[in-house]
């Protein structure tokens, strides 16, 4: 039996522009697997998916409490490192810039400690998208530094205007053998 | 299936542990055995010049992941990857079939960037050699079995070259729109020698 445990899995309605996906993250585990896959937009114009993190109380933080930091790793030209503090969010958690199918994003991320209210809650994550010409790998780290206890998560089109057309959001518990 | 019951509900903190009839249900809906399903293992045997997963069709996923132990080749050569629309008859090669970028890491040397927009495989820039040279890593393949959807893999791998280690992480995508029922793991322009792949379903 591996060690994952499913907890939750999230079909991406059309058209919205924000998933929440809540109460996930407990005292069960300390560190979660989350795997989204095909994450593609409405229109033919590209957004960002970029995450935030929800809390006990239900609401989601979008205070300037995130840094990140990734190598954005290009097809067709130079890589580039992208990193800013004291953001709203972590900047294309998911991927790259998505936008209309077949092109998609693609991901996986490992969270640590997001139930703690005594530490932040740390990130990495590796993704792969297409965008039109631009096809584009991100491995990266993120931290929201709070050490209010998160519950979840959401999924956000960056630009808020161009809603999401699909997407499947798994997240596992990570069962540790000690 | 979902993780059972209202959180947080271990009987020890980080153990995933399941009730009895939790585990009973589970078994009901065909879901007990964890989040990931062991589909096949391919061990190297021979020398031959890639490790072919076919019939994928048989084990529908979305996500796949691939763990590689100790490969090694014959010669120096890079590990690449290759898709096949004819359930492994052949496997696509065209100039443009493929896109990828890499980044390599070296533990003597300098960090580098590895890409291209048009080439006949995935390319990792990560080589092995033979001896102990041993190759280990794993990848994850996205969207593979969808018609409608280019298919996309990640990778993460490291291997002993000489005396120095050597990393590298990125991924690469085949941008058709097409199912895609098989794919191999290649010696590059050499042969193997011994490595072993398991291949994971991701459950949902």
């Amino acid at each position: 039996m591996s060690n994952l445990r499913l907890i939750n899995e999230t079909e991406i309605t059309s058209g919205v522009s924000t998933v929440n996906i809540e109460d996930v993250f407990s005292a069960d585990f300390d560190i979660y697997k989350i795997v989204a896959n095909d994450l593609s937009t409405v229109g033919t114009l590209q957004t960002d998916p970029d995450l935030r993190f929800i809390n006990s109380s239900g609401s989601v933080i979008s205070a300037s409490n995130y840094d990140y930091a990734h190598l954005l790793m290009f097809t067709h030209t130079s890589f580039s490192v992208q990193r800013a503090t004291s953001q709203a969010q972590l900047y294309r958690f998911f991927s790259q810039s998505v936008d209309q199918s077949p092109e998609s994003g693609n991901q996986v991320s490992y969270i640590f400690n997001p139930f703690s209210n005594s530490s932040y809650s740390f990130a990495i994550y590796q993704s792969n998208s297409a965008l039109a010409g631009i096809k584009t790998v991100i491995k990266g780290i993120g931290v929201l530094k709070q050490t209010a206890s998160m519950t979840g998560f959401q999924v956000r089109d960056s630009n808020t205007t161009r809603p999401f057309a699909g997407g499947t959001i798994k997240t596992y518990g990570l069962r540790v053998d000690s | 299936m979902s993780y059972l019951g209202t959180q947080p509900n271990d009987v020890k903190k980080n153990t995933g542990l399941y009730t009895p009839s939790e585990i009973l249900q589970l078994e009901k809906d065909g879901n007990w055995g964890g989040s990931l399903e062991l589909i096949a293992e391919e061990t190297v045997s021979g020398t031959p010049s890639s490790l072919d997963f076919i019939n994928l069709e048989n084990n529908p996923y979305d996500v796949y992941l691939v763990q590689m132990s100790n490969f090694i080749a014959s010669a120096q050569t890079q590990v690449i990857f290759r898709f096949s629309n004819d359930n492994g008859t052949t496997f696509e090669a065209g100039a443009s079939a493929y896109q990828f970028a890499s980044q390599r890491m070296i533990t003597n040397g300098g960090f580098a960037e590895s890409r291209s927009t048009g080439t006949t495989y995935i390319g990792t820039d990560v080589y092995t050699n033979t001896s102990t040279s041993n190759l280990n890593g794993y990848f994850y393949l996205y969207n593979l079995l969808d018609s409608s959807k280019y298919s996309f893999l990640t990778q993460q791998l490291s291997a002993i070259l000489g005396a120095n280690g050597r990393t590298s992480f990125g991924g690469g995508v085949y941008p058709t729109a097409e199912t895609i029922n098989a794919f191999q793991i290649l010696a590059g322009s050499s042969t193997w020698t011994s490595g072993t792949a398991k291949l994971y379903g991701v459950k949902q």
